[in-house]
């Protein structure tokens, strides 16, 4: 609270960040992976 | 009266867990502390009284959370820093959780927090200043087999915060997402059982472990119970 610029997110332990970066890096893999379908999809 | 340079904390969920350690240290460094919970019993023990406001208050109470903002902000002039920390898990397979469960960790774990902006918002927006912090956790994030419905209520914090910060930025109030891993707070230690569902394909628990502090990563519903616990 001390900063100027505090992040939005802030994540604290080891567990959970790793946790939390797997989850996210496995949900744009699902975007990249899929894009075609996506974009097909229009708007 | 807080001083010009100390800050004013504003902290619900403040007799345990991570609630209280902020009251602690906040009080520690000589900052005021309104400290929010459903049972202050305790809180005196943190000491200085002359920087401590202890408010008994239930986050679903929006009236009662109201009239503590407002008894924060006449004893210490404002609010800095709102620690929206009350809450608690529901451990159990998605399946298993009855109506009323479900209904009442969103009662605490949304609802609560949004009665707690509604009542400070006023104040920050005011003062054209202030830091929120919303208590979420890595489950806001991720979800695995056991906490389905408290990640649901978690995501929900996610997502409101996502769009309240873009709102409240032009006013000078930032918002940030907590997301504490599994600590050591009474998490763990404050389990209320719950009745369940038993159609059931497994009979693992669902429950975490007490002794790796650790939510088990296969599909567990078996137990006959769901376990509730004062969240991070």
């Amino acid at each position: 609270v001390a900063s100027d610029d505090p992040p939005l997110r802030l994540a604290l332990g080891a567990t959970g960040a790793s946790e939390m970066r797997a989850a996210l890096t496995a949900r744009l893999a699902d975007l990249d992976k899929w894009a075609d379908v996506t974009q097909a999809a229009g708007a | 009266m807080a001083t010009e340079t100390s800050r004013v904390w504003f902290i619900t969920g403040a007799s345990s867990g991570i609630g209280r350690e902020l009251a602690r240290q906040a009080l520690d460094a000589g900052e005021a502390v309104a400290a929010v919970s459903r049972n202050t019993a305790g809180l005196a023990e943190l000491g200085k009284p002359d920087l401590l406001l202890a408010v008994d208050a239930d986050v679903r109470d929006e009236a009662a959370v109201r009239k503590a903002a407002e008894a924060a902000a006449s004893r210490f002039g404002r609010i800095d820093v709102v620690a929206n920390n009350a809450g608690y898990g529901l451990f159990g397979a998605v399946e298993e959780a009855a109506d009323g469960q479900a209904r009442a960790i969103f009662d605490t774990n949304v609802f609560g927090v949004l009665n707690v902006l509604r009542a400070v918002l006023p104040v920050l927006r005011a003062q054209r200043s202030g830091h929120i912090l919303q208590g979420s956790s890595y489950f806001g994030q991720t979800a695995i087999p056991g906490v389905g419905l408290l990640a649901a209520t978690k995501y929900a914090v996610e997502g409101l915060s996502d769009a309240l910060a873009a709102e409240v930025a032009p006013l000078g109030i930032k918002v940030t997402l907590i997301q504490p891993g599994l600590v050591a707070t009474p998490f763990l230690g404050n389990l209320d059982a719950a009745a369940t569902a038993s159609r059931t394909t497994t009979r693992r628990s669902a429950r975490p472990s007490r002794r790796s502090g650790h939510c088990p990563r296969r599909h567990s519903p078996a137990s006959r119970r769901s376990r509730r616990a004062s969240a991070p």
